[in-house]
C-alpha cells in the first residue's frame, strides 16, 4: 500500500501514521454538548467503500494528509494536505489588503520524478586462478 | 442424536450410515419471537443460552454467509480470563468457566486445552504491570503465577534469552488459559441451538430493520421479510452497516487482523505464549501448526486480508521472541473483520430503538467471550435487564465517561 503524499509523493504505508477519521479535523470545542462530543470522537460512519482518513506522514515530511482510499479493495484514491484544505478560507478571510497567499494544493505538488533505474549490479570479477604453491625446491 | 464412544463405534460397524446432519436447513418462517442477526459464534451461543437458561425456542439465527464463515472460524483460539479491570475481570472469569464445562454441556468435542498461557514481561515496570494483573486475577477468583526469568526458561527453554533489546525478565503464567478448536466451537453451538427448536437460516443477509414508532418489527432479508418482537445485531465487523439500517452510529470502527498457521509440525510449543514487548502470541493445534498473530494493520479496513508490512512485523517479533520457528513455512495467512470501541471493550446493551439489542465491539478478544457474551445477551433479552458479569459493557458509556480502558490507550480506535 502506497499512500501520495503531496509533498514526498507516493511513499510506502509504512512512513505514516494512521490517526482515523476526518471528524477529528472538527473539534466541538469544550463547551459543546455531550451528545456532540460524544459525535466527534467516538461515534464514526465507519464505511464499507470509500472513505477519507487522516495520515500522518511521521517517516517523511511530517504533513497530515486527508487520504481517500476504499477499505474494501484498499485501493488508494488520492491524498491532499490537511494544513492546505483548512487554512485556505482562513487566510482568504485575512487577506483583504495583502496578497492572498495560495494555499498549497495537490495541483501544486511537485512532479514526481520519475524513478530512477536502480544501479547495475556489479558483475563479479573473475576469480583469480588458483595459485598453485611452489613446490619447496 | 447424542454423541458418544459407543456411538461411534457403533456406526462404524454400520459403515458410518447412520450420521445425521448436525443441524438442520429450515426456510425462514415468516414470524418468531426473536431475530439474531449474525450467526457466528456470539450469535450461535445467544441463542444457544436464550433456548437453554430462558426457555425461549422461537428464534431465527440469519447467517449471510455458512455457519463458521466469518471471525468464529479464522481466529488465533486463544481462551483465557486474565483480564483486570472491573467490567472485563468477572466477565472472562465467568466465560473461562463456561469454557471449562463447554463439552458437556454441548456433547460436542470443541478441543478445549487448558494448556497455560504465559505472558512475558521485559522492564521492571512491566513485570510491576503483571504482578498487578495477577493479583486481580487471584482476586477473581482464577489463577495466576508470577515467575522469574529461570522459571520461565525452565518450563519454555526454546525462547531467546540472549537477545538483549527485548530482554526476558520473567512471565505471568494462567495455567487454566489455553485454546479450543474454533470450528467445533460455532458447530457445537449451532447443532445445540438447533436441538432445542432454533431455525438456523444460513445464506440469508440481513437488508433492512423495519422499525415503528421506536420499536422494532422485523427485517428484511435476502429470503423474504421477517418481523420479530425482538431484534439483536451481532455481526461483528458489520455492526455499523447493519446498525446503520436503524438509523444510529456506532463507537466502532473496523480493522483487519491477520493471522497465520504454518505448516504441521512436531509438538514443539506446548503452551500459548504471549510476547509482551510486541504485540505477538503463539500457540501450535493438534493438528501441529503453530498458530499466531500480532497486531491489527491499523487503517480501517474491510477486506479481510492484510497487507505485507504487518506480516512482516509479526514475522519479527515472532523470530525475535523464539528463532526456532523460522523454518516453518508458512501454509497460509487470513484476515478478519474487528469491530474497535474507543477503550477496546465490548458492548452487550440495548440500543435506543426498543426491542432491538447489540452485542459487538470486541475488537479482537471475541473468541474467548463466545460462551459469556451468549449467556449475558441472552439475559438481556429474556430479561430486560444485564448480566450482573456484563452490566458495565453499556453503549453510551463513552458519552458518560465509564469507559473500560484495558490497554490503557485512550480513545483511538485503532490503539486497543
Amino acid at each position: 500500500m502506497k499512500i501520495p503524499c503531496p509533498l514526498c509523493g507516493p511513499r510506502d504505508r509504512r512512513e505514516f501514521y494512521y490517526y482515523g477519521s476526518p471528524d477529528y479535523l472538527s473539534p466541538v470545542g469544550q463547551d459543546a454538548d455531550l451528545d456532540a462530543l460524544d459525535n466527534q470522537l467516538f461515534l464514526r460512519d465507519n464505511i464499507a467503500g470509500q472513505v477519507q482518513d487522516l495520515w500522518y506522514h511521521e517517516g517523511g515530511c511530517a504533513a497530515w494528509l486527508k487520504v481517500t482510499r476504499n477499505t474494501i479493495s484498499h485501493a488508494v484514491l488520492g491524498a491532499e494536505l490537511v494544513i492546505g484544505a483548512q487554512a485556505a478560507p482562513k487566510l482568504a478571510a485575512n487577506a483583504a489588503p495583502k496578497p492572498a497567499v495560495k494555499p498549497v494544493t495537490a495541483a501544486a505538488k511537485p512532479a514526481v520524478k520519475a524513478a530512477r533505474k536502480p544501479a547495475a549490479m556489479p558483475t563479479a570479477k573473475p576469480s583469480p586462478k588458483p595459485r598453485t604453491p611452489k613446490k619447496d625446491a | 442424536m447424542r454423541y458418544s464412544g459407543l456411538k461411534v463405534f457403533a456406526e462404524g460397524l454400520r459403515g458410518n450410515k447412520g450420521w445425521g446432519s448436525a443441524w438442520r436447513k429450515p426456510d425462514p418462517k415468516p414470524e418468531y419471537d426473536v431475530v439474531i442477526i449474525g450467526g457466528g459464534g456470539h450469535g450461535l451461543s445467544t441463542a444457544y443460552y436464550l433456548a437453554k437458561n430462558h426457555g425461549i425456542t422461537n428464534i431465527a439465527v440469519l447467517e449471510k454467509g455458512y455457519i463458521g464463515s466469518g471471525n468464529i472460524g479464522r481466529n488465533t483460539t486463544i481462551v483465557r480470563a486474565n483480564y483486570y479491570i472491573p467490567g472485563n475481570s468477572e466477565f472472562y472469569s465467568h466465560s473461562l468457566k463456561l469454557w471449562e464445562g463447554l463439552e458437556a454441556e454441548l456433547n460436542y468435542n470443541v478441543m478445549h486445552s487448558q494448556r497455560g498461557q504465559l505472558v512475558l514481561c521485559h522492564s521492571d515496570g512491566q513485570r510491576d504491570t503483571l504482578a498487578r494483573r495477577g493479583n486481580a486475577m487471584i482476586n477473581q477468583g482464577d489463577d495466576a503465577e508470577l515467575w522469574t526469568r529461570e522459571q520461565v526458561r525452565e518450563e519454555v527453554p526454546y525462547l531467546d534469552f540472549e537477545q538483549t533489546r527485548f530482554p526476558i525478565y520473567g512471565g505471568l503464567m494462567h495455567w487454566r488459559g489455553g485454546t479450543a478448536r474454533h470450528d467445533a466451537v460455532a458447530w457445537g453451538y449451532a447443532r445445540g441451538a438447533d436441538a432445542r427448536g432454533v431455525d438456523l437460516i444460513e445464506n440469508c443477509e440481513v437488508t433492512g430493520i423495519d422499525i415503528e414508532g421506536g420499536v422494532v418489527r422485523g427485517v428484511q432479508t435476502t429470503r423474504g421479510a421477517i418481523r420479530a418482537k425482538k431484534v439483536a445485531i451481532v455481526v461483528a465487523g458489520r455492526s455499523s452497516q447493519v446498525a446503520a439500517m436503524a438509523g444510529m452510529r456506532l463507537p466502532i470502527e473496523s480493522h483487519v487482523l491477520q493471522a497465520f498457521v504454518t505448516e504441521g509440525l512436531k509438538p514443539v510449543i506446548d503452551h500459548v505464549i504471549s510476547f509482551g514487548m510486541g504485540h505477538f502470541y503463539i500457540s501450535q493445534s493438534d493438528k501441529g501448526g503453530l498458530v499466531f498473530g500480532g497486531d491489527i494493520d491499523f487503517y480501517a479496513s474491510y477486506a479481510s486480508r492484510g497487507n505485507l508490512p504487518m506480516v512482516e512485523h509479526v514475522m519479527e517479533a515472532g523470530m525475535t521472541l523464539m528463532p526456532m520457528i523460522g523454518r516453518a513455512k508458512v501454509l497460509r495467512s487470513w484476515g478478519g473483520i474487528m469491530d474497535m470501541t474507543p477503550d477496546g471493550s465490548p458492548i452487550i446493551d440495548k440500543t435506543p430503538v426498543q426491542g432491538l439489542f447489540l452485542d459487538a465491539g470486541w475488537n479482537y478478544g471475541g473468541f474467548k467471550a463466545v460462551p459469556a457474551s451468549g449467556w449475558c445477551m441472552a439475559h438481556l433479552m429474556a430479561t430486560g435487564t444485564p448480566h450482573e458479569v456484563a452490566r458495565r459493557f453499556r453503549l453510551d458509556r463513552f458519552r458518560t465517561g465509564h469507559t473500560i480502558d484495558e490497554e490503557g490507550t485512550g480513545s483511538q480506535h485503532n490503539l486497543h
